[in-house]
């Protein structure tokens, strides 16, 4: 069979399973990771000492620490056919659907990785921008808001879209879980037409195009950002 | 009247505050001034809680605090919403517009209305001489522009007192001209004014009030004239410093 025809037999299929899974999986993700992220941040920046909150920054020491240090696709391994395994007199405690597993594990993950971006970015605002919201007579949350968070975001806007670029890529590890995504739907064309290359070189500029996409939208959302500081050089 | 009774800071290394006692009168401009590394900067910014102090007692108006203790985040609050502040490096929040500067305060923190808010802003903008500036960002303005909007910042917020620290040390002597300028019309106009300043002879046009730091404590607390005209001979020295002869 010709490459023309695999690429014309197997790309509606392909486009269905990137619509159906690959980019909601992304998003959805991407989005509670990174309320995630912010929250886990927060509380890492936290200066109170209160005994809540210092046993809350040991729990996102631990869960970055968990999540950052061991791989993605062992992550979903576990929570989608580990978890399961506990049992309390003979019932499953924890089952969840494949779906449910793969955004609770993408979102976790992505989560850890962008608490550290934010966290980074909060701390890069200078101490002065702190001094003159605290004169005006703001809460520090209010500081947070109003203030150093807004500045933050431009900061973090280029790591945080490394991250988006990374999850739509990794949203191909959901296949080991039995997520039809894309990358699952490009193994069976493979298996089907016995040109592995022709399909999985089909997949990969797929997932080219998508990764553009943000890089286009990062662009834009850069200069929308910026607007307020001189970027570069002015010779 | 604000006031500080045995205000005591030590940063380690022998420097901060020992035992330092003054009185800011109101409707009056006090000067601090003193040598680099004096704790003139430090005494400013006591009054203003954006430094913690050992010990001590603080008084403004009604409000009367022991420096040991810890204070809550409601007693800050309750004395700096009576201060405003003006810093050595402007320190505009640079992602907001010079409007946007001049009423976050306002709007956010006392709820006023963003028309008249607005109103307000424009008014100050004249009155600092930036009434074209209003939609810029502070990026593109020259750092005596961006003092004149954070003096304009100030403002905006009605303080009782108005604290200065070294606000023209990081400008180029022909801006720093404008910002005294600024700085002068407000003392003129009975405002409670506190400043520090490397500047003497700003000082001495401004000052109803002279405050001499030295090693974190106070050498010297009255009026302006004895001061320059009848200096004892460590302010002699002091003066003396400041004035370059080739």
């Amino acid at each position: 069979m010709s490459t023309w025809t695999i690429i014309e037999k197997s790309l509606p299929s392909l486009l269905v399973a990137m619509l159906k899974y690959t980019i909601p999986l992304t998003l959805i993700s991407f989005a509670l990771g990174l309320i995630l992220a912010v929250l886990v941040a927060l509380i890492r920046i936290s200066e109170s000492h209160n005994p809540l909150m210092r046993g809350l920054k040991g729990l996102a020491w631990f869960y970055v620490w968990i999540f950052r240090g061991t791989p993605l696709l062992v992550q979903l391994f576990i929570v989608f056919f580990g978890l399961p395994a506990l049992k309390v007199n003979g019932h499953a405690l924890i089952e969840l659907n494949a779906w449910t597993a793969g955004i609770l594990t993408f979102s976790l993950n992505t989560g850890a990785y962008a608490s550290e971006t934010i966290r980074a970015s909060i701390q890069s605002i200078p101490q002065p921008q702190w001094e003159a919201a605290y004169a005006l007579g703001m809460t520090r949350p209010k500081v947070l808001w109003r203030i150093i968070l807004p500045q933050a975001a431009r900061v973090s806007l280029p790591p945080l879209s490394n991250s988006f670029i990374s999850l739509v890529k990794d949203t191909s590890l959901a296949s080991g879980i039995t997520i039809i995504e894309m990358f699952q739907v490009s193994q069976q064309f493979a298996a089907l037409y016995y040109n592995p290359l022709v399909s999985y070189s089909l997949v990969a500029f797929l997932y080219l195009m998508l990764s553009t996409l943000l890089t286009v939208l990062q662009s834009y959302l850069e200069r929308r950002t910026s607007r307020y500081v001189r970027v570069g050089q002015q010779f | 009247m604000l006031s500080v009774d045995h205000l005591t800071k030590d940063f380690g290394n022998g420097r901060g505050l020992h035992d330092v006692s003054v009185q800011f009168p109101a409707e009056q401009t006090t000067v601090i001034v003193g040598p680099s590394g004096s704790g003139k900067t430090t005494l400013l910014r006591h009054l203003d809680f954006l430094e913690t102090a050992d010990a001590g007692r603080y008084r403004f108006d009604d409000l009367d605090y022991d420096l040991s203790q810890p204070l809550t985040k409601q007693e800050v609050l309750a004395a700096r919403q009576k201060l405003g502040i003006v810093f050595q490096s402007y320190n505009l929040f640079p992602h907001l517009t010079v409007l946007g500067n001049i009423i976050e305060g306002p709007v956010h923190v006392r709820h006023m209305a963003k028309a008249e808010a607005v109103t307000q802003a424009t008014t100050l903008l004249a009155q600092v001489g930036l009434a074209d500036k209003a939609s810029a960002y502070p990026d593109e303005l020259s750092g005596g522009q961006q003092q004149r909007i954070a003096i304009a910042r100030m403002m905006a917020m009605q303080p009782e007192y108005m604290l200065f620290d070294e606000p023209t040390s990081a400008l180029d002597p022909e801006l720093e001209v404008e910002v005294l300028r600024v700085i002068q019309q407000l003392a003129t106009a009975h405002n409670s004014l506190i400043i520090v300043t490397h500047n003497m002879a700003f000082a001495e046009s401004v000052a109803d009030h002279i405050v001499f730091v030295e090693d974190g404590t106070i050498g010297y607390d009255g009026d302006p004239h004895t001061f320059f005209a009848q200096p004892t001979d460590r302010i002699r020295r002091f003066l003396a410093a400041g004035t370059f002869t080739a």
